[in-house]
């Protein structure tokens, strides 16, 4: 069984980083690098996953997606989060009808969590604030 | 930058073109010939000319230090200072191919090959807290530098002693990483080289397989969903190496369940800890696992 995401509700463009950094025990360097390893490796990840749903591969939409879900779980819990659970529980109960909406509404919620994130790393190691 | 600000970066590279006719390295259609080069090729204008064996290496970066007015710096006198070596991921340091020089409360000093290198600036600034000043020194010379910092045994055994700091057990132990979602690879990655650990990288379980066959591993942390050959197929085809019989193997996964959890472990996995996990909590089970090899406990 899958780790389920907790709020469907959770916006991305409302993003602070306050839930990472506490997971990352304050450390905000840390944060920034992960956040740019994010944003370095998450359009490999959403392409591998359209790439799938384009072909119909139910079994890689759920690989596809669930390790998208992975990768954004280390920053939001809904939002995007649960939009990639959605796909990979499409994948895994073989239903790819609805997918296509589903992939561009991750589309968006991924671009919203990346200007925050980007906003965030321009702030830099050394700022204390939040956004 | 302090010594080349970013926003100078045109001015030197102009000076730096204005340098190289007069001192009648190029002509001004030879230097034409060289920008395109540098286009077609990708290469930074100073790599284009050494690459059409119009100048050396070492001349065009002082030329280049000249038109930029910061020092060359003698690679051979640089001692990065302890402190600084601690402060900055070695892979950060090999991937933007950047030499730390020393660091105080404000400001961190480095030798670069390429000035007004943003990229290098932001990541070194992130990755220290603190603004930046870049030294310039020729790709050859900085390289070989990188190389002898990684195998010089007085450097080493300064790497050797942060890492103590952390961890006594962790400097000479090999970490294979193995997930299909490079974020995760990442995190894992950065909180094990601040432990002072080496790590290695693998996108799915027969990537990893084909690495375990070369490499002597002292731990494994797996992912169980990937394509290719899965966590499970990845764990049963290492158990099924004499070398790594009992190499510990933790599981990182978001699959979650107490059936998974005993399939992973009846397979021969070590450990279990579910995504996303926190940071803390997987470095401690890691250092776990190995005291528990130590013992003889496996």
């Amino acid at each position: 069984m899958a780790k389920v995401p907790h709020t469907r509700s959770e916006s991305p463009a409302h993003w602070t980083p306050t839930r990472m950094l506490a997971r990352l025990d304050g450390d905000r360097g840390l944060a920034v690098q992960l956040a740019g390893i994010f944003i370095d490796e998450y359009p490999n990840m959403l392409q591998r996953l359209r790439d799938a749903v384009i072909a119909g591969s139910a079994d890689d939409v759920r690989r596809a997606a669930h390790a998208l879900k992975g990768s954004i779980s280390n920053f939001i819990d809904g939002g995007p989060t649960a939009t990639a659970y959605e796909l990979e529980t499409m994948g895994r109960k073989g239903q790819l009808d609805g997918t296509r909406p589903l992939l561009d509404r991750l589309d968006r919620e991924l671009i919203e969590l990346t200007v925050c994130l980007r906003e965030f790393q321009s702030k830099g190691a050394g700022s204390t604030g939040g956004s | 930058m302090a010594p080349a600000p970013r926003n100078a970066a045109a001015q030197v590279l102009k000076a730096f073109r204005e340098a190289l006719v007069r001192e009648h390295i190029v002509t001004g259609a030879g230097l034409e010939r060289a920008l395109q080069h540098a286009h077609a090729a990708g290469l930074e204008l100073q790599d284009a000319i050494v690459s059409l064996g119009l100048i050396d290496e070492q001349t065009a970066y002082r030329l280049l230090a000249d038109a930029a007015h910061i020092p060359f710096a003698d690679l051979k006198t640089v001692q990065p200072s302890a402190l600084a070596r601690h402060l900055v991921p070695p892979s950060l340091l090999h991937r933007h191919e950047v030499l730390p020089l020393s660091v105080d409360d404000k400001a961190i000093r480095y030798v670069t090959s390429k000035p007004c290198d943003s990229e290098a600036d932001r990541a070194l600034s992130m990755s220290t807290g603190r603004s930046t000043a870049a030294v310039l020194a020729c790709r050859s010379e900085l390289r070989a530098a990188l190389a002898d910092d990684s195998s010089d045994p007085a450097r080493s055994a300064t790497t050797r002693k942060g890492a103590t700091e952390r961890d006594a057990v962790s400097a000479r132990q090999t970490v294979l990483i193995v997930d299909d979602d490079g974020t995760t690879r990442g995190l894992v990655r950065l909180l094990l080289e601040r432990d002072g650990y080496r790590v290695l990288e693998a996108i799915n379980g027969r990537n990893a397989v084909d690495i375990a066959a070369t490499e002597e591993l002292d731990l494994v942390v797996m992912d169980l969903l990937m394509p290719e050959l899965d966590g499970y197929g990845a764990i049963v085809a290492l158990r099924s190496q004499v070398r790594h019989a009992t190499t510990p193997i933790v599981v990182v996964t978001s699959e979650e369940g107490p059936s998974v959890e005993k399939q992973v472990l009846e397979l021969g996995a070590d450990d279990y800890i579910l995504k996303p996990f926190e940071p803390t909590v997987l470095t401690s089970r890691i250092k776990a696992a190995f005291r528990r090899q130590r013992l003889g406990a496996w």
